[in-house]
Order: structure tokens, then sequence, then C-alpha cells
């Protein structure tokens, strides 16, 4: 340990023994205060949840229509390609 | 007012169970001393001690069903003090270097007897060693000043920090090692400053 080392020890251990004000009991409406803080975070998650929750069956039903759009643009693919496959010559 | 664990149990499980303001009230009523005093000894400025303080009950109650019900309600509300503090410094910005005349002249005092590792008369210099140390701290960053805090303030072992924090040993120990060549260099900056 050097110089440094045993000096803030020394400031630390004086620091420790320092008093720190005591405080008996809460400020006048600190209580109310702090529990309509409470409510008022809680409330945010509430209605975040309620606008999730809304957002569901719209997300299900513009998924299932990419879906069924994607399908049937993938199934003229493949009728197309078959044709393609149909009418060229095997040996020119 | 002094609840026991089966009290504070219970308050704690009537504001679960209908956000019952009574039992709320009286959980402050009963916790504000602990938690106030905790505050006073990690934050330098007294102005914002009832802020904090308002805002760990707030998180308390908002985040309530977290809590472990088989534990005691006093570990977890000071968690949440302590991180709480760790935000407000966070916050605010690292004051880079702490100079001689920065000081006050109580703090100049405590300054000099530690220089000089002159014994102080009593316990006449405590406060002045004490607001020394929480300016020296306010150099480092909110997480270093928070482990040399609990440490070197507070006199917490190792194991406790890491259970108020949720950080692990190794992690609380690697980082009072840096936190500490941190400070060792600001208050050399501070010694080199006076001369």
């Amino acid at each position: 340990m050097n110089d440094t080392d045993q000096r803030l020890e020394q400031l630390a251990a004086r620091a420790r023994n320092a008093t720190v004000p005591l405080t008996a009991e809460a400020p006048l409406g600190f209580a109310t205060r702090a529990i309509a803080s409470a409510c008022s975070a809680s409330d945010t998650s509430v209605l975040w949840t309620r606008f999730s929750l809304a957002a569901l069956p719209v997300a299900t039903v513009a998924t299932a229509a990419c879906l069924w759009w994607s399908a049937g643009a993938m199934s003229a693919d493949a009728h197309d390609l078959a044709q393609v496959f149909i009418q060229t010559p095997l040996f020119p | 007012m002094i609840l026991t664990d089966s009290e504070s149990r219970a308050c704690m499980a009537a504001w679960l169970r209908c956000s019952d303001e009574g039992a709320a009230r009286t959980l402050v009523e009963a916790f504000y001393p602990f938690v106030a005093s905790l505050i006073r000894r990690h934050v330098a400025d007294t102005g914002c001690v009832e802020d904090l303080a308002q805002q760990t009950f707030a998180r308390c109650f908002a985040k309530a069903a977290q809590w472990d019900a088989s534990k005691p309600l006093e570990p977890w509300l000071a968690r949440i003090a302590i991180n709480q503090c760790r935000d407000h410094y966070r916050t605010r910005r690292v004051r880079p270097e702490l100079r001689w005349s920065d000081l006050t002249e109580g703090e100049q005092e405590a300054m000099q007897a530690t220089l000089t590792a002159a014994e102080p008369k009593a316990d006449a210099l405590n406060d002045e060693s004490r607001s020394l140390m929480l300016r020296l701290l306010d150099t480092l960053s909110a997480d270093d000043r928070m482990v040399l805090s609990l440490l070197h303030l507070d006199g917490k072992s190792t194991d406790a920090i890491a259970t108020l924090t949720g950080w692990s040993r190794t992690l609380v120990k690697v980082r009072a090692f840096r936190a500490r060549r941190k400070l060792r260099a600001a208050f050399e900056q501070l010694e080199a400053s006076d001369s």
C-alpha cells in the first residue's frame, strides 16, 4: 500500500465516522405524491398493454392478407414456368 | 412507525390486491427514514434526497408484483434506492477534475490533515472529510462512484454490494479495483494543484 492509498484510507475512515442527519418522518404530502407517481407509472404500462392487444387482430389480418397475396403470385409463377418447359423442344 | 416483517408483507399484499392507498401510506411512513438516510449517505446534494426517495417508493409500488414475498421488504427497497442513486449520477455530467480552489475551507482543512497525517482533534473533521470524499467521488462515473461509496463510506462487504447492485462478486471486485485507481489519480491531482 503506497502513501496515497494510506491517505485515502485515512480520509475514508474519517468520512465513515461523519454524522449523517437522520430523518424522523416523511414530509407532509410525501406519501400522496409517491402513490400518485406509482399509479401514473402503472397507468402508462396498462395503456401500452391495451394498445398492443388491440393491434394484435389488425396485425393478424394484415399478415394473412400478405400470405394469401404472395401464395397466389407464387402459384402463377409455377404455372408460367411449367408452360415454358412444355413449349421448349427437347431436341431443337 | 416501525413495522414487523409480517405487517409490511400484509401491506404489500393489500397494495397488490386492490391498490390499497392506506397500506401504501403505512409503508411509506414506516420506511421513509430508512430510505432517506440511505440516499443521504450516497448523494452529496441534500436537495435531491426527497425526489430520489419519492422515485424509490413510486418504483416499489409500480413493480410490487416483482417483489419476492418470502423475503423481507427492506433489502429490496434498499436495492431500488441504490439504483435510483446510480441513475441520478448517470444523468449528471462527470466533473473532470477537482482543484484545491474548488474546496471549501473545511474541506481544505480535512485535506491538509490527510496530507500531513495529523490526528484531528476529536471528531472535528469527520463531516468535512465526508464532504471531501463525496467531492472526490464526483470525479468518477456513476457505477465507479457507487461501488466505492458502498465500500468506503458504508463499509459494506463485496457480497453485500453484489446483492444490492445485482452485479456478480467478480464484477464488484474488478470495478472497485479500477475505481480506486481513478480515485487515487483524482486525489494526486488535487494534491498537486495545492503546490
